[in-house]
This record gives C-alpha cells, sequence and structure tokens, in this order.
C-alpha cells in the first residue's frame, strides 16, 4: 500500500488527508513537501489520520519534524483520528502530550478557534 | 565486357572484404581494454587514421565520459567544440553511440574537408557502434570497481560497530544478563552496551536510532561516545538522558530526524535496586511472580524535540525476577498484514527464567515470518536475578 496526501482548505487551515503507510523515503518526502508548501502560503495545520494504517519511526521523524516547522514559523499544526495503531506509537514515544489529538474534525477546527481568540 | 565487369566485382568485392576487416581489426582494438579512457582514445585514433581525417573528437550529449574534459585527436578546426548534430559544418562528419537504453551518448565526429564516400560513413558508424558497446563494459568495469570499494568500506564498518558491541557479557554474580543483537544490513542503528562502573553498579543501554543502514549506524556511533562519557560521571539517568537529548538535538536537522529511543538502566547488585529511565522505547517487561509489569516511557526519544525532561524509575528486582528490553525490531516481525507484537513477545517470558530465551525468540520470530528477510536491526537485553552465584 503506497501513501498519499490529499488536501482541501477550510477557514486558514489546511487540512492534509494521510492515506496508507508513510515509511521512509517517497513517504516521508511527500508528507515534507506538502507541509513546507502550506507552512509557505501562511496556513495552519490539520492532519487527517484515518487513513493512515502504517507508519514507521522515519514517518513518526517526519511528523515531529513537521511540527517543529509549524511551531518554528508561529503556525499551528494538530492531529486527528488516528487509528489505534498510530495513537499506540504516539502513546509509546510520549508524543501524544506534544501533538494536539483529536477524535474528530469538529472539536479540532474548534480547538483551532479557541487558539485564535486566545 | 563479362571480363571487365567479372573484374570489377571482384576488385569491389576486395575492397569490400577489406573494410569488413578494417571494422573488425578495429573492433578487435576497442574491445581490447576496459578503461574508458583507453577505449575513447582508441577510437578516435581509429577514427582518424581509418579514415584519413585530420581529427576526431567526441561531442558528449550530457554529462561526463572517463577522466578528461574533452576528448580529441588530431587536428581540428578551431570551432570544432561548437559542433552540434544540429548544425551543419563543412568537413564534420559524425556517428551517434548509443547507450543500452537507446539514448544517444555521445557522438563520434570526424574532420577531413574531403567528404567522406558511402562506404567510410559506414565504416565510421560500425566504428561509433562498437566504441558504444565498449564504453558500456568500461562503464560497468568502473562501477563493478567503486562497488567494491563501497562493499569494502562496509565491511570495515560492520567489523568496527561488532568490535563496538560487548566483547563478552560481563558475568554479574547472582544474575544472569544475555544480549543479542542482528542487523538488517551490514551495519545498523541499534546499540546495547553494558558498562561496569566502579562502584560496582552497571550501567546498561538498549537504544534504537530511527531508520536503518549506516546513516542510523553512524548516529549510534555517536550516541555510544556521548553515553559512555557520561555513564561515569555520577549523573542520575535522567540527568544523562535530559542531556544526550539536548546533544542530539544540538546536532541539527538530519539529526533529528535520526531521533534515538532508549532505556537507560542501572543495577546495583548489592541492593538489588534498579534505576530505568525510558525515552520514547517500547516498554520494559518485569516479570514477576504476580504477572507482567510494563515500564513504559516517561519522555519523548532523545533528540527529538528541545528541553525535554526525563524521570527515573526506581524499582527492586526479586530473586526469580526477569527484565527484558527489545527494539521494536522484536515486536514488528510480520506474517503477512499481521504483526508479532508485544503481546506475543511478552508471552513468550515464562514463569522460570530460561537461560536460552534469547535464542529461543529469535527462533520464533524467524518462524513467525516465513523465515523472511530480516527489514529491521532486531536487539534484546534479558536480565534476571538467580543463575549464577
Amino acid at each position: 500500500m503506497s501513501f498519499t496526501i490529499s488536501s482541501r482548505k477550510r477557514d486558514g487551515i489546511e487540512i492534509l488527508t494521510l492515506a496508507g503507510r508513510l515509511v521512509l523515503g517517497d513517504g516521508t518526502g511527500l508528507l515534507r513537501t506538502a507541509v513546507r508548501k502550506s507552512l509557505e502560503e501562511g496556513n495552519d495545520l490539520l492532519l487527517d489520520l484515518a487513513g493512515l494504517g502504517y507508519m514507521d519511526s522515519a514517518g513518526l521523524g517526519e511528523l515531529v519534524g513537521s511540527y517543529a516547522s509549524a511551531s518554528s514559523r508561529m503556525r499551528q499544526m494538530k492531529l486527528m483520528r488516528p487509528q489505534d495503531r498510530i495513537g499506540t506509537l504516539l502513546q509509546i514515544t510520549k508524543l501524544y502530550a506534544t501533538f494536539e489529538v483529536f477524535p474528530d474534525e469538529a472539536s479540532a477546527l474548534a480547538a483551532f478557534s479557541e487558539h485564535e481568540q486566545l | 565486357m563479362p571480363s571487365t565487369t567479372g573484374g570489377n566485382e571482384i576488385v569491389e568485392l576486395q575492397q569490400k572484404l577489406a573494410r569488413v576487416q578494417g571494422l573488425l581489426e578495429a573492433s578487435r582494438r576497442v574491445h581490447s581494454t576496459i578503461r574508458l579512457d583507453e577505449v575513447l582514445a582508441m577510437t578516435l585514433e581509429i577514427a582518424a587514421k581509418e579514415l584519413e581525417a585530420e581529427g576526431a573528437f567526441f561531442a558528449l550529449t550530457g554529462g561526463r565520459l572517463g577522466t578528461r574534459g574533452n576528448h580529441v585527436h588530431g587536428c581540428v578546426p578551431d570551432d570544432w567544440t561548437r559542433w552540434t548534430d544540429c548544425v551543419d559544418m563543412t568537413g564534420y562528419v559524425s556517428a551517434p553511440l548509443t547507450g543500452e537504453r537507446g539514448e544517444t551518448i555521445a557522438h563520434l565526429v570526424t574532420y577531413r574537408p574531403a567528404a567522406l564516400s558511402f562506404e567510410e560513413a559506414d565504416f565510421l558508424e560500425g566504428l561509433a557502434h562498437q566504441a558504444a558497446l565498449a564504453i558500456g563494459n568500461a562503464q560497468h568495469h568502473e562501477r563493478m570497481i567503486e562497488w567494491e570499494r563501497v562493499r569494502a568500506d562496509l565491511d570495515a564498518a560492520r567489523a568496527i560497530q561488532r568490535s563496538l558491541l560487548p566483547q563478552s557479557v560481563p558475568e554479574v554474580p547472582g544474575y544472569s544478563l544475555a544480549l543479542r543483537s542482528t542487523t538488517c544490513y551490514e551495519v545498523g542503528g541499534d546499540y546495547v552496551d553494558v558498562i561496569p562502573l566502579e562502584d560496582g553498579r552497571l550501567m546498561m543501554v538498549l537504544a534504537d536510532v530511527a531508520g536503518k543502514g549506516l546513516a542510523s549506524a553512524m548516529i549510534s556511533m555517536t550516541f555510544r561516545s556521548s553515553f559512555r562519557a557520561m555513564s561515569g560521571a555520577g549523573l542520575s539517568l535522567h540527568e544523562i538522558a535530559g542531556r544526550l537529548n539536548t546533544l542530539h538535538w544540538q546536532e541539527g536537522i538530519e539529526a533529528r530526524r535520526r531521533y534515538v529511543t532508549a532505556i537507560l538502566l542501572c543495577l546495583d547488585r548489592q541492593t538489588h535496586r534498579v534505576d530505568m529511565v525510558n525515552s520514547g522505547h517500547n516498554p520494559a517487561f518485569l516479570k514477576g511472580a504476580t504477572g507482567v509489569r510494563t515500564i513504559g516511557a516517561s519522555g519523548p526519544p532523545l533528540g527529538m524535540l528541545p528541553g525535554r525532561t526525563y524521570e527515573t524509575e526506581t524499582f527492586t528486582i526479586a530473586e526469580g525476577e526477569q527484565l527484558l528490553l527489545y527494539t521494536d525490531g522484536l515486536t514488528e516481525v510480520f506474517q503477512g498484514d499481521e504483526e508479532f507484537g508485544e503481546e506475543r513477545l511478552q508471552g513468550l517470558l515464562a514463569d522460570k527464567p530460561n537461560d536460552h530465551l534469547l535464542d529461543h525468540i529469535w527462533a520464533v520470530l524467524a518462524r513467525f515470518s516465513g523465515n523472511a528477510r530480516q527489514t529491521d536491526d532486531m536487539t534484546a537485553l534479558y536480565l534476571y536475578r538467580g543463575g549464577v552465584q
């Protein structure tokens, strides 16, 4: 199963839908390019992980790298709907606390606007 | 007259035969060496000599050919560098050299004020064809030599990495300790070490650098140096973890992508006290009489995010209790889409300690994957209280 990213925008937030296997090579390269492009356009990012079945250590590194890029540009990046396997990986590596992870799109989008109001 | 016509035919046949022989001889010569520069020089020399041209050269279609910038033989006019196959320049005749995939790699060009006859142009084409084959062979040979050099480098790297693994597992009175590590490529990103401290305690580490292969192996070597330098400095484990995290993060963006998940452990065999820090690594298993306790991470992997802090977990290891540390290469062995997983690995810890547990685990994993080729580095450390007194 390969890796794909599709994108849509809502209120200045780019929602990137990740699907397949995020592993070293094409997958991590694709994510890096998509995130860089979106941040250069000045978007906040919401990554939909519902279709992401597997992620290796390089994939996890890329996800954290994306988060660091967003933070350094004062943009927000949040995650939503991780499958059990990805959720467990985030738990094991103690990264659940670093990322903001939401069960659905409505709560994730609400969190972006709360942040704006602060 | 019939006899004259027959005579002409014979002369023509003899000329054709001479050209074929000439081409055969040229072919033999360009194939007589495997060195690219020699093939190129010889081809030009033959072209100029056989066609009585003033000079000959290769016009490249991109990239480099051989070690020299230009390949030219004899005397060619000053404007020869402007030659391309798209312009018509008096006195120049060319034939393309075609690569293995049908692409034009260069043109063999001769310069002679007098036009080439049909047969001469034919010879040039035949020579270019033979030269292309010989160039292909020479390039293949060069790649083989280069690959051998890389191969020798990797073998040396592997030898160094193997030599840096604990050469013998230290005897720990009252305990039994086993280590096992197998890489998926020549070198790997897993690291396991046991360092006896001056006060009699034993420092241990099991770490996994993200990714695999040479790049991860290089990171694991730096990690090893940092850890070893700090292990005897009287720091607590969480201080060591914090410092390792900062040092690695400061190495920059490429190193951050090759972060390290690790378990640091310190055993005091007098008091049976174990200090442990888990930084983003798979949980350790502590199997006792009442079941398995897992010791999870107190912070993220080392080198991933700046300024993270870690906590030391302390427990006492009782008689007969077993501790298993492992990298995810063990849990992420697949049978089709099904992963071996933590639960199965935990299940291999029997009630009684087993001196051959790591051999058993490796055998079970090989069976589970149907003896498939290893896809990740696999490393484990197994310690139990009991055994050798």
